[in-house]
């Protein structure tokens, strides 16, 4: 009985093709969002609020006494994980996912919010593989995975649309595209 | 097939779960820290030269993140009004901005950059173009899509190298951080 190719073809480029959609879909998400880098954030929103208080002019013996008077001044009750002065006037104080400079001498207050935008934090985390170690065996097994659904593609349809057709002309363009630019801007 | 994808699920799950429950009260990343005597910030901030290109254990805390592409934080030195800006490779370690605040260990070898008076850089004694200096880029603010800006080739400085020397405004060192450690 003859190897019936084409038929596995069809097979492996369709279970692969339904294994890789989660994925695909992930990376074409968090592709156009971190393309845009220039423009945005795609990870964060980062909030920043300028306001004054007033200045503090009393000499404190630690940092601590220092950042607990400016939280009781700001009516901030939650606890801050350590302070740093940037300067002889400055203090900076860093709760969670937020940080508050303070100038106590003149009293100007800045802060500043870091919010996880919900979905795209998690995608580009994946995309960009911060998690690393298992993670990436898993995106190369994609990447691979992806290989092999480009080239099974090809060879799904025969005749007039398949890859001796409209298909040959297709995926001529789709080379020469990515030639085009290297040859412009590389 | 159903049964597949149960089993598949729950493998992961399974995972996941041991993988949450191993994961310690600290974070890593790049590669693993193989120097245990820390260098004090501020001994390499007085004497820097005698740090250059030596690997070295900083420890601080983390007061700065590069918030588009976690290429970079600032260390709080031991000494007050001092930090230790740590450049990774772009990619290689990507530092979440939730660690601002908390303290990090991170190895790297100190590297010297030097800029004219118009802020253009002229040396660059690391191999990573990309330098986000703290010159360059105050906190929020992040590489470009270049990556900020590049060194001079090695046949550009041969021809400049005598007057370019004498036209150094400003010398900034940073750590090329190749693995960290942040205490959650």
């Amino acid at each position: 009985m003859a190897f019936k190719w084409r038929k596995w073809n069809i097979i492996i480029h369709r279970d692969l093709g339904y294994l890789c959609v989660g994925l695909t879909l992930i990376y074409a998400v968090s592709g156009v969002a971190v393309n845009h880098i220039d423009d945005w954030n795609p990870n964060y929103d980062i909030q920043r609020i300028e306001s004054q208080m007033e200045p503090i002019t009393t000499d404190y013996a630690s940092r601590d006494e220092l950042a607990q008077e400016v939280m009781r001044r700001l009516q901030i009750e939650k606890p801050y994980k350590s302070t740093f002065l940037p300067n002889p006037q400055t203090i900076e104080i860093y709760l969670d996912q937020h940080t508050i400079t303070v100038n106590y001498k003149t009293g100007v207050v800045q802060q500043e919010i870091i919010k996880n935008r919900p979905i795209l934090r998690q995608f580009n985390f994946l995309h960009l593989n911060e998690p690393k170690k298992l993670w990436t065996w898993v995106a190369d097994i994609y990447a691979i995975s992806l290989g092999i659904l480009a080239i099974t593609g090809m060879f799904i349809l025969k005749g007039k649309k398949g890859i001796t057709g409209r298909g040959a002309w297709l995926t001529g363009i789709g080379i020469l595209l990515p030639v085009l630019f290297l040859w412009g801007y590389f | 097939m159903k049964r597949l994808f149960v089993l598949t699920l729950t493998v992961l799950w399974g995972f996941l779960c041991i993988h949450q429950a191993m994961a310690a009260d600290k974070r890593t990343f790049g590669e693993e820290l193989t120097l245990t005597e820390e260098t004090p910030i501020s001994e390499i901030t007085e004497n820097p030269e005698a740090y250059l290109g030596k690997r070295v254990l900083v420890k601080g805390t983390v007061v700065g993140v590069c918030a588009k592409r976690g290429c970079w934080i600032n260390l709080a030195s031991d000494n007050d009004y001092e930090t230790l800006r740590v450049k990774v490779t772009d990619g290689e370690i990507v530092f979440p901005m939730d660690i601002k605040g908390h303290e990090a260990w991170v190895e790297g070898e100190l590297y010297k950059l030097e800029f004219d008076k118009d802020g253009n850089l002229i040396t660059n004694t690391s191999d990573d173009p990309h330098v986000c200096s703290n010159h360059q880029h105050k906190e929020g603010e992040s590489c470009d899509a270049d990556g900020g800006t590049k060194a001079e080739t090695d046949a550009e400085k041969t021809e400049t190298s005598a007057e370019s020397k004498s036209e150094v405004a400003e010398v900034i060192y940073q750590l090329k951080g190749i693995g960290a450690v942040v205490q959650d």
